[in-house]
């Protein structure tokens, strides 16, 4: 099945990839939309979108964003919230 | 003194996501892993740039749009220092004579100078470069990709960070002359959203190089055509490894693929693809500059060349230096970083899956490939993050089950629910007092271990089994047998 995708992702232009695409789709709308452009099934498009942080509407609603990493934990200036 | 550093430490804990949280308001303000600030701390992203260290006392400043970050250390101990060096390869002018140079060679002298140099990949895998470049052109395959993995996620590295943003060039000629020589006609920068200056400096270097037609149609009049775009990451570390890598480009979610068939044979699209770090690529641009005796005169055994190393902000000099490897950690924690200015009892090198090593073993070591992996540590992106006396071994634990936990993929069981479980085990012992079994959490460990296709779920346990070991009055109160 990935392969598939694989195939049907890379037949179109290279330069924008199918990922970059996805990244900055506003709508559910437009997932269709790009789905259909590809060949490839909604529910491909949507797995695709909900893996990321940076995608979720909740992520993206946010303001500031503190860093989690672990040398600002051991620092204690991350949030731990 | 222990009570008193402790407190010290209660008293900073969430000092920036406080202020941040007056400031926008608790429900605007969320978080990113590892924003590669570690030299000096408090770290927090605004409006698509990246502040750290005093910039939190600065916000208003920040939203008027009247601050920028001060720079940070970077400094060279190399004897032959080049990737942290601006008169040797800098200049757009030294792009264009080197892709010169390299076009009136043969590709196979190309492919001989680059193995002759001993260069060995810098992500961490330490798979010798010319070889993995050698098995991508002998594929009787048209399309091709070069790919530069920037997706630096490691926690405590900026190495790639300083890079993209100081010397993208080097990086790029790395790209170039990599899809040259293998013909490809394209490539792809595949950067983490979390470094958005590094985004936007390759990205005008991009346009200059496309401007003055060192990349796109016909580049010097070669009939080489090549071009390259940058693809930014949306905040998974898993993309790190280089199926995930691949996968997310194409469109897919970033779940690992099993190897073979490796990329070199079946990579983007399914077509033949190099995947190199940003650090390898950029020491490419090195070795065909000064020539590969230069390079394999550095270094000690099958460790070759210069290696750039990330400190901390519990070094007195905290910073970004490039090193001969081979160069005793002694010196790296006691000349190059001035020793620490807090007590520290281990240090965490080469990211959350790297060792966990006391300071007085680790100074027994030397940075290169085969010390480390002898005394059964990982070299990774050689970032030292140190975890003080202060800071409780057990919840560092757990901060690192929880970050396998956020960053699996989901493909592999033992890794998904593994670090689950032992995040909750750790978490119980430490909030509602009970005990775990140390029994389990050592068959925990070793279904990770051996049931994880990639190093996330494969590569947590060491660091898991040294906090055990070398911290073990910590966690003897909370197991039984």
């Amino acid at each position: 099945m990935s392969r598939n995708i694989s195939l049907l992702s890379g037949k179109k232009d290279d330069k924008n990839s199918l990922f970059g695409k996805i990244s900055v789709s506003p709508t559910e709308a437009s997932d269709s939309q790009l789905a259909a452009e590809y060949n490839l099934g909604v529910s491909t498009v949507h797995s695709t979108k909900s893996f990321y942080d940076f995608l979720s509407e909740d992520f993206k609603s946010k303001k500031a964003y503190v860093c989690s990493g672990s040398a600002c934990l051991c620092r204690g200036t991350r949030g731990g919230c | 003194m222990y009570v008193l550093e402790a407190l010290v430490f209660v008293e900073e804990q969430g000092v920036v996501a406080d202020k941040l949280n007056q400031k926008f308001g608790k429900e605007n303000v969320g978080e990113m892993i590892c924003l590669g600030r570690c030299y000096e701390n408090s770290a927090f992203n605004y409006n698509g740039e990246n502040y750290s260290g005093d910039d939190i006392n600065k916000l208003d400043q920040i939203i008027a749009g009247k601050h920028t970050s001060p720079a940070y250390t970077m400094k060279s101990f190399s004897n032959t220092s080049f990737l942290v060096e601006d008169k040797i390869f800098s200049s757009y002018d030294d792009f264009k004579d080197l892709l010169k140079v390299c076009f009136a060679t043969e590709k196979a002298d190309l492919i001989a100078t680059l193995k002759d140099s001993g260069l060995r990949g810098r992500g961490g895998a330490g798979f010798p470069t010319g070889m993995k470049w050698e098995f991508c052109k002998d594929q009787e395959v048209t399309t091709k990709y070069v790919v530069c993995n920037a997706d630096e996620g490691d926690p405590g590295a900026f190495s790639d960070r300083y890079l993209l943003e100081e010397q993208p060039l080097k990086v790029l000629f790395g790209m170039v002359i990599c899809a040259y020589i293998i013909s490809s006609k394209q490539g792809f920068l595949y950067i983490r959203g979390e470094y958005p200056e590094s985004i936007t400096i390759t990205n005008d270097a991009l346009a200059k190089l496309r401007e003055l037609g060192l990349l796109g149609d016909n580049i010097l009049g070669t009939g080489f055509d090549f071009d390259m775009n940058v693809v930014e990451g949306q905040g998974a570390y898993i993309c790190g490894e280089e199926t995930a890598l691949i996968a997310s480009i194409e469109g897919r979610r970033a779940e690992v693929d099993v190897r073979p068939p490796f990329p070199v044979v079946e990579g983007l699209y399914k077509k033949p693809t190099v995947v190199n770090n940003v650090e390898s690529l950029a020491a490419v641009a090195a070795i065909f500059k000064l020539g590969s005796e230069f390079y394999k005169n550095i270094g000690n055994g099958r460790s070759l060349g210069t290696k750039l190393i990330s400190l901390d902000g519990y070094f007195n000099n905290p910073g970004l230096y490039e090193v001969d490897l081979g160069t005793p950690i002694s010196f790296i924690i006691d000349e190059i970083g001035g020793g620490f200015n807090d007590s520290i009892k281990a240090i965490q090198i080469g990211g959350p899956l790297g060792g966990v090593v006391p300071v007085d073993i680790l100074k027994t070591l030397t940075l290169d490939f085969e010390d480390f992996s002898e005394k059964g540590f990982l070299l990774g992106h050689a970032s030292f993050v140190c975890i003080p006396k202060s800071f409780s071994a057990v919840e560092y634990a757990k901060h690192l089950f929880a970050f396998t936990e956020h960053e699996s993929c989901g493909k592999c069981f033992p890794c998904r629910l593994g670090s689950t479980r032992g995040k909750e085990m750790l978490e119980s012992a430490l909030e509602k007092d009970q005990k775990f079994s140390e029994e389990l959490i050592h068959d925990l460990l070793q279904t990770m271990e051996v049931g994880s296709l990639c190093a996330l779920g494969g590569g947590l346990p060491l660091a898991i089994k040294n906090l055990l070991e070398h911290c073990a009055d910590e966690f003897k109160p909370l197991m039984e047998k």
